[in-house]
């Protein structure tokens, strides 16, 4: 076990370090500078801002830098923000990204699963034909619809949410609904096929022969197999979630780490760029292990496949 | 599970709805408390005067601090601010700090504060992008290029309350700069503690930090979330302000905006999608304001390559555009056609006496003229913009125009941000979609990006008459520098390296309770006189 998590760590780094220098060469190669504007900025005011921020320096010694500076934790200072460094702004808004991400990614589970496995239950019954449709529905309509809708409902007819902001609990539900929607609706697809394949199976009927009632069939047999579709999908599901999302934090004005993975970007901020990248690339890596890591734990076969490798 | 289910799903809706019904909305509690709610259209990047760039930030700014002079909300005429009274003797302004003027800690406002401001905006290693603002005052120009030390500056301060302020050349407009955050002061005493004084040092402006002479003091600044400012109880005239908090939004998407002033959480919008117009005219047109703005929409040519270097090309071109058609079509926003580069607002009394207006028959006669009869032989040239979806329609409609009325190809070429700004300044385009909204009130603020040695002239044109005519403006004599300026602009009018297509205008929400909120064409504001009206006094 210890030798597999070893292994898959090791396995890691050169991914990570192979990804943030690829995106570090990448942004610098994107025409333009980061203090570019609309309004011409002095040659000489250029100069001085240029030779602040090091950017004056050749892109070897930039890249060194950068690495030294990295290995002790530091991301530097925004371009954009001035007088903000990027490990402040990403440790500010990766709590909110994070609550918001958990809270979607609780909804998407609880609620793909159930409908998931209702669907397969009812599969010949038009309850379980309708959620099978709702669940295409919910992969089918991108979240920059549902959420104004949701909005023009909840908040601006019945008036029961804010239509923007995050300083409620509250201000959480129909985010983390919208947000999670979309994997919910996959997550109840994926649960469904392998449900209904599941049931079909031999050791369903020895089960049922047996004289086990449905609920421990289901909870106890069938969940255990049906489920590992799910969580190799929850992998990197989990990295795009807990990471944030530009559309949805835009649409409801939360001040979460998503809306910087595109700002940054226009805006040539390379700082920031990087720690948009360190962070998602960090996540995805650790949540593929995690999925790996759950596998292994609910399919023994799996678990011996892995750590005999 | 057969029952469960459902009931699981049910019991759900009602608790969700149990939340619902009538409930006092943030905008209600804010009329009550005298807390206005606005949106603020970006992120501040600073709340550092001498570094601030965009108008969401100097929206802020102007709450918290003031200038020498501020502007009169309508008329954008200079009103004494930090500044009493002042004189002028033809070449220096000498200002009167006004007294009891102070800072919010309590320190007296000296006229120190406002010299060592403006030496601190002007030192080149603070690289502050607004710092040609400044240039009007006696060897700021050479401080800048670090070819002089900041003492040299021409601004003094004669004991605590008197600064003079000597001009390098004359400048009729300056009066009208004061108001800009490149002018205001600045806390030496606190910019000293936390080593700021000659450094992009940050940490002086955060909440605990800053101290400002405004009418508020900065309470709260989350990036992206919001920035909340509180009544300053040490301001001079305390006494006229009557909101006790302003809360600025950055709310980047415009739809956003909108469902957040429909829900009761904003009073004041930045803008309003030009879609949403007749919707809003319909149900709450009481909320629905519109200003003209100091901005014009156009296209830049590049006049260093062929067949754009030929002047009867570019005024074919210019004359072939229907405005109008684009504007009904298109914007829909009730914007004013531009047939002229200066919006007439600019200043007083002004008119540029060369109009570009369509005229299809002298548009084809002038392409004949140039080489190109029927559009023969017309060389393949692009139109170049920034991806958005207001500029790609604006794009085709002209596109088709121009093969409608002068049997042209053109093709469209959209880049992203950056790699657009990079085209434009590496002269990498033919023809370039650009806007300019000013930051103070005056032809100059437009005409001076077309000057032969301006870094913004990228339509590489250059002109001896157009440029004496802008150095001839620099007179104290207003009416003189006005019609220089005219005759500037015609000159650029008949040369055409520019074609003007709209002139900006902003349409937005307010709330009816609220009072005091001047139009003009900056959006400018200092949120003193701005108030709710209360239920009792309806």
């Amino acid at each position: 076990m210890i030798r597999f998590l070893l292994r898959r760590i090791c396995e890691a780094v050169p991914v990570f370090f192979l990804i943030i220098t690829a995106v570090f060469f990448m942004t610098r190669f994107v025409p333009g500078g980061p203090f570019d504007s609309e309004k011409s900025v002095p040659p000489e005011t250029l100069e001085a801002l240029n030779s602040y921020y090091g950017l004056d320096e050749p892109l070897p010694a930039q890249y060194a830098k950068f690495l030294k500076n990295l290995a002790r934790g530091e991301l530097g200072p925004s371009y954009k923000y001035h007088g903000w460094s990027v490990n402040e702004l990403i440790c500010e808004k990766a709590q909110v990204s994070l609550s918001l991400g958990v809270c979607a990614l609780v909804f998407a589970i609880a609620f793909g699963l159930a409908a998931g496995v209702a669907a397969a239950a009812f599969k010949d019954r038009p309850f379980g034909k309708t959620l099978g449709a709702v669940s295409l529905a919910g992969i089918c309509l991108p979240s920059m619809i549902v959420a104004p809708l949701a909005i023009l409902l909840f908040a601006i007819k019945l008036k029961c949410f804010n239509a923007m902001g995050w300083n409620f609990a509250k201000d959480a539900v129909l985010p983390a609904i919208t947000l999670g929607l979309f994997y919910s609706a996959w997550i109840a697809r994926l649960a469904r096929a392998s449900v209904a394949e599941e049931m079909s199976k031999g050791y369903v009927r020895t089960a049922r022969a047996k004289g086990l009632g449905g609920a421990k069939i289901y909870s106890v047999h069938v969940l255990r197999n049906a489920i590992q579709p799910v969580i190799s999908y929850l992998g990197p599901a989990a990295a795009g979630l807990l990471t944030g999302s530009f559309v949805v934090e835009t649409i409801f004005q939360i001040p979460g780490l998503g809306r910087f993975f595109i700002s940054s970007a226009l805006d040539n901020d390379y700082t920031m760029i990087m720690g948009c990248v360190i962070l998602y690339a960090a996540f995805i890596l650790l949540f593929n292990l995690v999925s790996d890591l759950a596998l292994a734990a609910v399919n023994p076969k799996i678990a011996k496949g892995f750590f005999k490798k | 599970m057969k029952r469960i289910f459902p009931s699981a799903v049910f019991a759900f809706l009602c608790l969700a709805l149990a939340a619902c019904g009538s409930r006092e909305t943030p905008a209600d509690a804010g009329a009550k408390s005298g807390t206005l709610l606005m949106g603020n259209s970006a992120d501040p990047a600073t709340l550092d005067p001498s570094l601030a760039t965009g108008l969401s930030e100097c929206k802020i700014l102007c709450a918290l601090f003031e200038g020498l002079a501020s502007a009169d909300a309508e008329t954008l005429e200079p009103i004494p601010a930090a500044a009493e009274s002042w004189t002028f003797d033809g070449s220096a302004y000498t200002f009167k700090i006004r007294k009891g003027a102070k800072w919010s800690d309590g320190e007296k406002l000296k006229a120190s504060d406002f010299v060592f401001a403006f030496r601190r905006t002007l030192n080149p290693a603070i690289g502050a992008e607004y710092a040609n603002f400044l240039r009007p005052i006696k060897n700021a120009k050479s401080i800048l290029e670090g070819k002089m030390p900041p003492e040299k500056l021409g601004a003094e301060a004669i004991g605590d309350d008197t600064l003079k302020i000597e001009l390098e050349y004359p400048c009729p407009h300056f009066l009208n700069l004061l108001s800009h955050c490149a002018f205001f002061p600045q806390p030496e005493h606190v910019l000293r503690k936390f080593g700021a004084q000659n450094r992009r040092e940050g940490s002086w402006v955060r909440p605990q930090n800053i101290v400002s002479n405004g009418a508020f003091v900065l309470k709260e600044w989350r990036i992206n979330d919001k920035v909340r400012v509180e009544k300053n109880p040490n301001y001079w005239d305390a006494k006229n302000v009557h909101l006790n908090a302003v809360e600025f939004y950055p709310i980047s998407n415009i739809n956003t905006e909108d469902r957040a002033f429909r829900a009761g959480q904003l009073h004041l919008t930045d803008s309003v999608s030009a879609i949403r117009i007749p919707a809003i005219k319909k149900n709450m047109p009481q909320c629905l304001q519109t200003s003209d703005m100091l901005g014009v929409y156009y296209y830049c040519l590049n006049t260093s390559r062929p067949p754009l270097n030929d002047a009867r090309v570019r005024k074919a071109l210019a004359i072939s555009i229907s405005r109008r058609g684009i504007i009904s079509n298109f914007l829909k926003g009730g914007q004013k056609p531009a047939m002229s580069f200066v919006p007439p607002s600019a200043a007083k009394g002004y008119r540029c006496g060369e109009q570009l207006e369509a005229d299809a028959a002298l548009a084809r006669k002038l392409l004949a003229e140039a080489g190109y009869p029927g559009g023969k032989n017309f060389p393949k040239i692009t139109i170049t913009y920034n991806t958005s979806e207001q500029h790609r329609p604006i794009a085709e409609a002209i596109q088709q125009q121009w093969k409608k009325a002068l049997n042209i190809d053109v093709e469209l070429y959209n880049l992203s941000w950056p790699a657009y700004l990079d085209a434009r300044r590496q002269g990498d385009f033919y023809i370039t979609r650009a806007s300019w909204i000013a930051d103070y009130a005056s032809p100059e603020n437009f005409l001076s990006i077309f000057r032969s040695s301006s870094p913004l002239n990228h339509a590489a044109w250059k002109n001896k008459e157009f440029d004496a005519l802008l150095n001839a403006a620099k007179t104290n004599d207003a009416s003189l520098a006005i019609s220089n300026f005219e005759k500037a602009e015609e000159t650029l009018m008949r040369e055409v390296p520019v074609i003007p297509i709209y002139f900006y205008n902003r349409a937005f929400l307010k709330d009816p309770r609220l009072r005091g909120w001047g139009l003009n064409p900056l959006d400018y504001h200092n949120y003193k006189n701005v108030y709710f009206e209360t239920e009792a006094e309806k």
